[in-house]
């Protein structure tokens, strides 16, 4: 039996042969030449677009958002959707020396290539990686310097509520949900001179084009998300990704009101699929992908008004099948869903997101502590064997002593957890630092400050109880999260400095430096601490948030007033809903968010 | 797969050869072994699950392949569930024509690095222990400047290295590995072959061998990844007559062989 590689492998062999001797000398090669399943090749096909998610492989192959952009524009236009993603520090140092610029996994073409790149930014701590695969494409940093043969650069994803950060550096910004508006992108991108380009883009409803037009860009919503199939032919990595399992969104947007959400803010109204759109497309996805775990994705997906029926329906689908609902709400019965869907009983998640119940007041997630112990208990005497808390601290309003009660809701969970479940109970604790965001009633408040961070956090070390896992975010990336995310056309220039000094995937522990992003900060004259505390910069955006009801949700947040979720209570005149904008639940859908499972 | 349990009769256990290349040249051993169980999961062929309370596909997939080589025919053993969906079932459990149904199904299912090549019945007892694999280095050189590194390898009695792993480290002499090792011109440059034994207590690995090559001996453009273009192109496995470009190797390496088996 003899085989010719080319013959067998086309033009993933072709692409693998050219780039053998650097992917040899790299961590996780695998990274760097696709081969997913279900991976569309049109190499003819124009306009090309590359689509990038600014982190390394492994987290960008898992971000739903990519996937919905790739199979859209390879499977319903014309153009050719390829990908890239950053490459990891070992991959960039190998690229430069060798002059070789970043490609698409796709067909192996430069990605300078491609008429149009468009990025989805999560959050802040990517932005450093956007400049750094512009530069390993060879495409100019700076969008003034880019000519008529560079591919526009467009950028999408909740962190676009404040786009100055990245303005210098994007040519177009795309604010909220692009599906309605991506045959335009794309018309776009098909022009030939850049300008022209960047006119067209201009033109398309909820694009911010710095330089163009006035007055903020509405943000844009899906408003026929409820009528459309999800992705039903997903790319699946063959290399181990951070998610490996079928995913459907099965609801768009959230009323809870968290008040520190940016998401729960930026995605509303809540729309939802019908539960037979969401049964036919997962026995769709167990097909194509070959994955026995179904995760119904969304923001609150215990608050999905057909959540029991779908995910009884989808467990009968195939002997073996696994369904999985992230975010789970603090509740017995959220967690009882959970344990139907999944038949396992491993560890279960749950975010009171504060310690106690004046604070969780403040940020309108009304969690009760009998509700936590009820949730806690629903946890161990329904077989599971571990329970992990997330909290913030840094909220609003929160004293000392009040960060100081995680640790004792910890040592009384894990007491609960023990008295149910024995010795083989493991109780853990994630503490993460808030972060003011834009688009949110806390956009004004300022960051709780490096000081008081440190301090609390010693504060819970000293009175965390024997026995739970402690873990805690560094309070440095937070503060330049918090610069990022509010700061103006200053915070642009700390970007492009700390990048030319080094910094790349900030988001990793072992890549962020400190150091690196206070020298940057020096050079423009800039104050970490300070830019953290000052009042957001005024936004081109329009998150479409009535400014009444943002400054009436900061005043009931320093009251401890809730505020009601308007599918099941009086609507709180958010300024969402208008026109076409409204929320779409499923006929039949209760009232009550579902609470059903015994 | 574990083999304490005798296969169900309503399972068959096949024998599957597959090729790797392209982008699956650089996948781990476990994340080869979960792209086949993937392949077989979107072939619609489920496989049998082991018993225990974490019960697993029963799908073991022969000697690991380096990261980084392709190969030409690799074999793996796995368990279907007959009658399931991408069983038409048609012509009864004894169709001669099941496997090439299945290879058919398989081969279509599969993502672009891993090509399902032939499915075979085969007996339950049926273990892949592996006694010899056959490597391929293909080089854009002339055969002089390669076939004088190779014989300045072989020309050593023993070449020692140290290997370290988490009890330490210990000694390992890759020339006894090696079962013979021969050097061959093509059209576009010439090939490296040679064959790795396998024992009891273990083997030298193909990058080894090749770093030692290189160091004797330098290899214009290997400095910097001397495995790179390294395919292996049969393993012989203990109870299974060879396949392909393996058989081929023990037709001509007969004597050398029959140490090692």
């Amino acid at each position: 039996m003899s085989i010719t590689q080319k013959a067998v492998f086309g033009e993933a062999g072709d692409l693998e042969e050219r780039l053998r001797p650097l992917l040899q000398q790299v961590r996780r090669p695998g990274r760097y030449v696709g081969g997913e399943f279900n991976v569309r090749r049109k190499p003819a096909a124009e306009p090309l677009v590359v689509l990038s998610y600014p982190d390394v492989y492994e987290i960008g192959i898992s971000n739903p958002a990519l996937q919905i952009l790739y199979s859209y524009i390879n499977d319903r236009t014309a153009a050719a959707a390829e990908r890239a993603y950053c490459p990891w520090p070992d991959m960039a140092t190998l690229m430069r020396g060798a002059g070789l610029p970043l490609w698409t996994l796709e067909t192996g073409r430069p990605v300078r290539e491609a008429q149009l790149w468009g990025f989805t930014l999560p959050h802040e701590l990517n932005y450093t990686n956007l400049l750094e695969m512009l530069d390993l494409a060879g495409v100019p940093v700076l969008s003034e310097e880019r000519r008529d043969d560079d591919p526009v650069v467009v950028a999408g994803g909740p962190a676009v509520a404040n786009p100055l950060p990245l303005s210098p550096f994007v040519d177009a910004f795309f604010a909220g949900e692009v599906e309605p508006r991506l045959d335009r992108l794309v018309a776009a991108a098909a022009r030939r001179r850049r300008a022209d380009r960047l006119a067209a883009l201009a033109d398309v409803p909820g694009v911010w084009v710095p330089g163009h037009g006035e007055g903020p860009v509405p943000r844009q919503v899906h408003t026929t998300f409820s009528t459309c199939t999800p992705v039903t032919r997903p790319l699946v990595p063959v290399l181990e990704a951070v998610h490996d399992r079928a995913v459907i969104e099965v609801m768009r947007g959230c009323s809870a009101g968290c008040r520190f959400c940016q998401a729960g803010m930026w995605y509303r109204p809540v729309r939802e699929l019908p539960v037979a759109t969401v049964v036919s497309a997962a026995a769709e996805l167990l097909r194509e992908t070959g994955c026995d775990e179904v995760s119904l994705v969304s923001l609150s997906s215990c608050d999905y008004s057909g959540v029991v029926e779908a995910v009884t329906a989808i467990r009968d689908l195939k002997p073996g099948v696994r369904v999985s609902l992230p975010s789970l709400r603090v509740d017995s019965a959220a967690v009882k869903l959970a344990a139907l869907g999944t038949g396992q009983r491993g560890s279960v998640t749950l975010a009171p997101e504060a310690a106690t119940e004046h604070l969780r007041a403040t940020i309108n997630k009304h969690v009760h502590d009998t509700q936590l112990e009820e949730a806690t208990a629903a946890v161990f005497r329904g077989g599971h064997t571990g329970l992990k808390l997330y909290f913030m601290i840094g909220l609003p309003g929160e004293t000392d002593a009040e960060a100081a009660q995680i640790a004792t809701v910890a040592a009384a969970t894990a007491r609960q957890a023990r008295e149910l479940a024995g010795g083989r109970a493991r109780v853990s604790v994630s503490v993460s630092t808030f972060v003011p965001k834009s688009a949110t009633p806390f956009a004004a408040e300022p960051f709780v400050g490096t000081d008081a961070v440190r301090r609390r956090q010693q504060m819970l070390r000293d009175a965390w109880p024997r026995g739970v896992r402690l873990s805690t975010h560094d309070v440095a990336t937070s503060l330049v999260e918090a610069v990022l995310a509010r700061g103006g056309l200053e915070a642009a220039a700390l970007v492009h400095e700390a990048w030319r000094g080094g910094a790349r995937f900030d988001g990793w522990s072992e890549h962020f430096s400190l150091e690196v992003w206070q020298a940057a900060a020096r050079r423009v004259g800039i104050d970490l601490e300070e830019a953290a505390a000052t009042a957001p910069a005024p936004s081109p955006i329009d998150p479409l948030l009535d400014a009444t009801f943002l400054s009436r949700e900061r005043e009931r947040a320093a009251a401890g007033v809730r505020t009601q979720d308007c599918r099941t209570g009086a609507c709180t005149s958010c300024g969402v809903c208008g026109g076409p904008i409204r929320m779409d639940l499923q006929p039949g859908a209760p009232q009550e968010p579902a609470r059903g499972v015994s | 797969m574990s083999g304490s349990r005798q296969v169900g009769p309503d399972t068959a256990r096949v024998l599957l050869t597959f090729a790797r290349g392209g982008p699956g040249r650089y996948l781990s051993h476990l994340d080869t072994v979960r792209a086949l169980q993937r392949t077989f999961a979107r072939a619609g062929l489920d496989l049998a699950l082991s018993a225990g309370m974490r019960p697993k596909p029963r799908l073991a997939v022969g000697l690991p392949l380096p990261v980084g080589a392709a190969a030409v025919a690799e074999l793996a053993v796995a368990d279907v569930v007959v009658g399931c969906e991408g069983d038409d079932g048609r012509d009864g459990k004894e169709n001669d024509a099941r496997p090439g149904r299945w290879q058919a199904s398989l081969h279509a299912a599969g993502p672009p690095g891993i090509e399902v090549l032939d499915v075979e019945p085969c007996g339950p007892g049926l273990r892949l222990r592996p006694r010899l694999a056959v490597y391929r280095w293909s080089l854009d050189l002339s055969e002089d400047v390669v076939a004088a590194a190779a014989a300045d390898f072989l020309a050593e009695s023993g070449v020692l290295i140290e290997r370290s792993g988490p009890k330490g480290s210990r000694s390992v002499d890759l020339r006894a590995s090696i079962d013979a090792l021969e050097v061959i011109g093509t059209a576009h440059g010439c090939e490296l072959w040679f064959g790795v034994r396998h024992e009891a207590h273990g083997a030298a690995r193909p990058s080894e061998v090749l770093e030692e090559v290189v160091r004797r001996s330098p290899i214009p453009g290997t400095e910097t990844a001397p495995d790179a273009g390294l395919t292996r192109c049969g393993v012989v496995y203990v109870g299974l007559a060879a396949r392909g470009l393996a058989r081929e190797w023990l037709e001509r390496h007969g004597s050398e062989t029959q140490q090692a088996g």
